[in-house]
């Protein structure tokens, strides 16, 4: 209860929580009030509150660092980043599959590792930089994992294209001589339901030998 | 008129030259004389790669139009019950809220995932709130999701007492996508008591949903009374037309897009009910709506390929000359579940008896996935098989190869003895359950027949030639990943003798107004490569007519070559392909008219006597599997799937179909199950976690085989190749676990546990 219910007084100003239960008036509330009325009777209190703040169960404003780009929006603290990326801000390369981490179709970067965007709350990355797969390759000029999986042919429908594409990038940019094995270990968490993992083996071998690790 | 054309038909090693006669306009059939240039031959990338692989690519899911509410499901959680009543009072007054609708007529609910209601919101989460605020009074009775025998066994000769239909020869007679009546030829009875040789056994397949990574869905708009969607469909006119009813609008008021769409394997051949009233949102509220399934709800409702009990009995001579053959077997689903067997087409036995019935069951209703039916068939066909040639002592691809028969447009030797050869079975062949501990290994083969592909359906295409010598070429289907756009340009290109990169390639919107059939029974690139074929072909002719004219010469007389038109009798005749088409604004002395030509065109279904074998395409899969006794693991090492599809037309693309369905093979007969649980009738692993498919590194090295099949069906020989590789892999799978273990395991999938069973056996 006494984390949801305004996190650590502060000592010089603001609300002890001894102090605001007194607020509410003569411990007529139960303790399971508390925590809500906390929030919802006396919203001007919690924010007269220094850090840290109670974001929600409404929109909070956050400030999203994608692609470059500077985005300050409202989400909701339980919308995942995925969500936010595809519902709010229109940016649609990194898909919804599985919604569970099982698939990697969702996946971008947060400061270049490769992560599911549908794990991840959006409140939670308000200061890092975040990689889709719009920015994967440099204006018209792919990257050249994107190029291996073109030439490959390792697509068919494309849903899940996007994700072993970043994850593919993500492997050979950290280690241009990663093996091939070392590779496709990276690729382990990424689902296609068409098949294109012959493809996919021989888009990893044509990456490798684009980015030099032709060992 | 006509006009006669000699080609040369077959397939390498088994050439026949045979005349055909084409109607005046037709362009000439494309047969193994023809020097090809693309079709067939190089590797090019899909033509939609670049949008695919850099997220630019919009599919249904990502489109997002100002102003747009998100709508989600109320479900049943009951497998049986009946929907008293639904309070939809305290989810309306949610915040976000826009509309709640019910499904109109909801009386009862007959499985887990039975959508009651539609739920509209300004965002995504406000709906999935509101949707647990809406009420439902449910009354719930028993229900039934385990699939049991019924008690009473019938003990009749295979075939009796159920529908039956006579088929006296061979030849697959299309009859439906799904319907698969029961079928017999001979005397079932008397060839059974006339044989060496039977073996019988039971053999079991799961309800396997297609989960396609992109959930089924739509999404809405309205404008003045015109209604835009988008949908995730491998049916753009069955979908526009489901649109419109929904909406209440005449078809020719609705449009319908799929640029692109995330797999669909046989699910998605219309809207779903839900669409529907999310179209009437949009229509009441003037919003457009985005009405996507969760994975759970497409996972559990949208379509899985039925389960399957197969009695199946095999007799045969003491030389391996199959001499009957019986399938007695339930589907298993809700209903209209079908089997389709290959007894009837797959092997030359003079008497068959097959038939089917479906065990229902409280589950969602079964789609088509990936040729309906005949997986599960080749796997009981194929492994009853196995068990004869082991019981006849003989190696398993002598007793195939003893009952195929030759014909040059019928390749199934050659294919199988490719296949071998490719493979090395005769090196690698041990008795089975010779292979010793801990790692047993094992190889099998299975064949596969597919009746449908042929292209008989028709398809409009257009083409059009700009006086800049670009061309556009467009018709009214949808891409489901396998490639179709680079296939059309393919051919545009190869037809007109020009470069790739001059051909620009529209499907996948109604707005085209080109007829092409529905992506189902792998009927698609049959139908439309010899549209393409015929629509540039006669855009062509049209081109040359200045030309002609002014060379004092015919149509006829020319070529395009290299991007190099000429007169084929005088070699000093020549012009460039940009030349030509600059004639389009006005040749000198003509009126001018527009700045292009363009021509509409549809494909034709030839058929030339003797040639022809129909509709079939045939394919033979080799696997080599690794059984470890320890943990029960099977690992499927290597497969070598030789297919034909008449003539291939883009061949990595088509390379690539081919491992896409082995992948998915594998996967079905290695991990896939739908499993529901039995107290509460609802599935347990409706979603990717609990639910496995195939993952990267348990794909098995896979060897494409091509075989170039040339039968003048159409204009440009082709047929498809969507289904095919899925149909025989799960089978190869299950002959070469047998022959690893020595017992063969009759129940899909071939998981640990039964792997550990069978060897305590």
């Amino acid at each position: 209860m006494s984390a949801k219910n305004g996190g650590q007084p502060s000592k010089k100003k603001g609300l002890s929580r001894r102090s605001f239960i007194k607020g509410l008036g003569k411990g007529t509330l139960a303790a399971t009030t508390i925590s809500t009325g906390a929030m919802s009777v006396s919203p001007e209190k919690v924010q007269a509150q220094p850090v840290p703040q109670i974001s929600g169960p409404g929109v909070t404003p956050v400030t999203l660092i994608i692609n470059g780009t500077t985005y300050e929006i409202n989400v909701e603290p339980r919308e995942t980043l995925l969500e936010v990326l595809r519902n709010r801000l229109d940016i649609t390369g990194p898909k919804l599959v599985c919604d569970r981490g099982s698939c990697g179709a969702c996946t971008v970067y947060l400061n270049g590792l490769p992560v599911y965007a549908c794990m991840t709350l959006a409140i939670e990355v308000q200061t890092v930089d975040i990689t889709t797969i719009e920015a994967l390759a440099q204006g018209d000029n792919l990257h050249p994992v994107q190029e291996a999986i073109v030439e490959a042919d390792a697509i068919q429908c494309g849903f899940c294209t996007p994700g072993f594409a970043m994850s593919m990038a993500a492997a050979l940019e950290r280690n241009p001589s990663a093996t091939h094995q070392e590779v496709k270990q990276r690729l382990t968490g990424h689902l296609c339901r068409c098949g294109t993992y012959v493809q996919m083996d021989r888009a990893i071998d044509l990456a490798r030998q684009k980015m030099g690790g032709t060992s | 008129m006509t006009k006669q054309q000699k080609i040369t038909a077959g397939h390498e090693g088994h050439y026949k030259e045979v005349t055909i006669s084409l109607p005046d306009d037709d362009p000439e059939v494309w047969g193994a004389e023809k020097e090809y240039t693309l079709v067939g031959k190089k590797r090019i990338p899909r033509l939609d790669a670049l949008e695919k692989v850099t997220g630019k690519a919009k599919y249904t899911h990502d489109i997002n139009l100002p102003n747009m509410l998100h709508a989600v499901l109320v479900t049943s959680p009951h497998a049986n019950a009946r929907v008293n009543s639904v309070d939809t009072s305290e989810a309306q007054a949610m915040p976000g809220v826009v509309a709640i609708e019910v499904i109109p007529g909801i009386g009862n609910a007959n499985y887990a995932g039975t959508v009651v209601a539609v739920v509209a919101a300004e965002t995504i989460q406000q709906a999935r709130d509101a949707a647990r605020k809406v009420k439902v009074d449910y009354e719930p009775s028993s229900f039934q999701v385990i699939p049991e025998r019924p008690k009473e066994e019938n003990n009749d000769p295979p075939g009796r007492g159920r529908t039956q239909s006579t088929k006296s020869n061979m030849a697959g007679d299309v009859e439906g996508i799904y319907a698969v009546p029961a079928a017999s030829r001979g005397d079932i009875d008397q060839a059974f008591r006339q044989a060496d040789v039977i073996t019988e056994g039971t053999y079991t397949t799961p309800m396997t949903p297609h989960q396609c990574l992109e959930t089924h869905g739509s999404v809405a708009q309205w404008k003045n009374n015109q209604l835009t969607a988008w949908a995730s469909t491998q049916a753009l006119w069955n979908t526009r037309g489901d649109a419109a009813n929904a909406g209440q609008v005449p078809i020719s008021q609705t449009r319908l897009i799929c640029q692109y769409m995330g797999g669909g394997f046989g699910s998605k051949f219309g809207l779903e009910n839900y669409d529907g009233i999310g179209i009437q949102i949009a229509k009441k509220t003037g919003r457009p709506v985005k009405m996507m399934a969760d994975r759970w709800v497409d996972a559990a409702v949208c379509g899985y390929k039925p389960g399957t009990i197969m009695d199946v009995r095999v007799g045969a001579k003491q030389d391996g000359q199959l001499t009957a053959m019986s399938l007695n077997a339930y589907a298993i689903s809700s209903q209209n579940g079908s089997i389709d067997t290959p007894m009837l087409d797959g092997y030359t036995c003079p008497n068959v008896s097959t038939s089917t019935s479906n065990l229902s069951l409280n589950v969602a209703e079964p789609r088509a996935f990936r040729a309906p039916g005949r997986p599960q068939g080749t796997f009981a066909l194929e492994l009853a098989l196995e068990e004869l040639a082991v019981n006849l002592d003989m190696d398993p691809l002598d007793l195939r190869l003893k009952n195929v028969s030759s014909h040059p447009t019928d390749a199934r030797e050659s294919i199988l003895e490719i296949g071998a050869q490719r493979f090395g079975w005769r090196a690698k062949f041990q008795k089975h359950g010779t292979s010793p501990d801990p790692i047993k290994r094992g190889i099998g083969l299975a064949m596969c027949t597919w009746n449908y592909g042929s292209g008989a359906n028709t398809c409009t295409a257009r083409c059009t030639i700009h006086k800049d010598g670009s061309v556009e070429v467009a018709t009214g289907t949808q891409d489901l990943g396998t490639g179709i756009r680079t296939a059309m340009a393919i051919v545009a290109a190869e037809s007109l003798g020009i470069e790739l990169t001059r051909i620009h390639v529209s499907i996948g919107d109604t707005d085209i107004g080109l007829e092409a059939p529905v992506s189902w029974g792998s009927i698609s690139t049959g139908a439309i490569a010899p549209a393409v074929r015929t629509a540039t072909y006669q855009a062509q002719r049209r081109v040359f007519e200045p030309i002609a004219e002014l060379w004092n010469t015919t149509v006829d007389d020319l070529q395009c070559k290299g991007e190099i038109v000429s007169s084929k009798t005088d070699q000093n005749k020549t012009m460039s392909w940009e030349q030509v088409a600059e004639t389009i604004t006005g040749a000198p002395g003509r009126i001018p008219g527009p700045p292009m030509i363009s021509v509409i065109s549809s494909n034709r279904h030839l058929s030339a006597a003797g040639v022809n074998t129909g509709a079939q395409m045939r394919g033979a899969q080799f696997a080599e599997v690794e059984v470890d006794t320890v943990t029960g693991q099977v690992r499927c090492t290597k497969i070598v799937a030789v297919h034909e599809c008449g003539k291939a037309m883009a061949r990595a693309q088509a390379e690539s179909q081919i491992c896409g369905g082995v992948i998915m093979g594998v996967s079905f007969a290695l991990k896939e199950e739908l499993i529901m649980d039995p107290n509460k009738g609802r599935p347990m692993n409706a979603n990717m976690e609990n639910y496995k498919i195939l993952g990267f590194s348990e794909a098995p090295e896979i060897e494409p085989v091509l075989i170039d099949l040339y039968d003048p069906i159409n204009c440009t020989c082709a047929k498809g190749l969507g289904e095919p590789p899925h149909i025989p892999t799960a089978a190869a799978i299950g002959c070469a676990v047998y022959n690893a273990l020595g017992v063969p395991i009759r129940e899909l999938p071939i998981t640990p546990y039964k792997v550990l069973q069978a060897l305590q056996l």
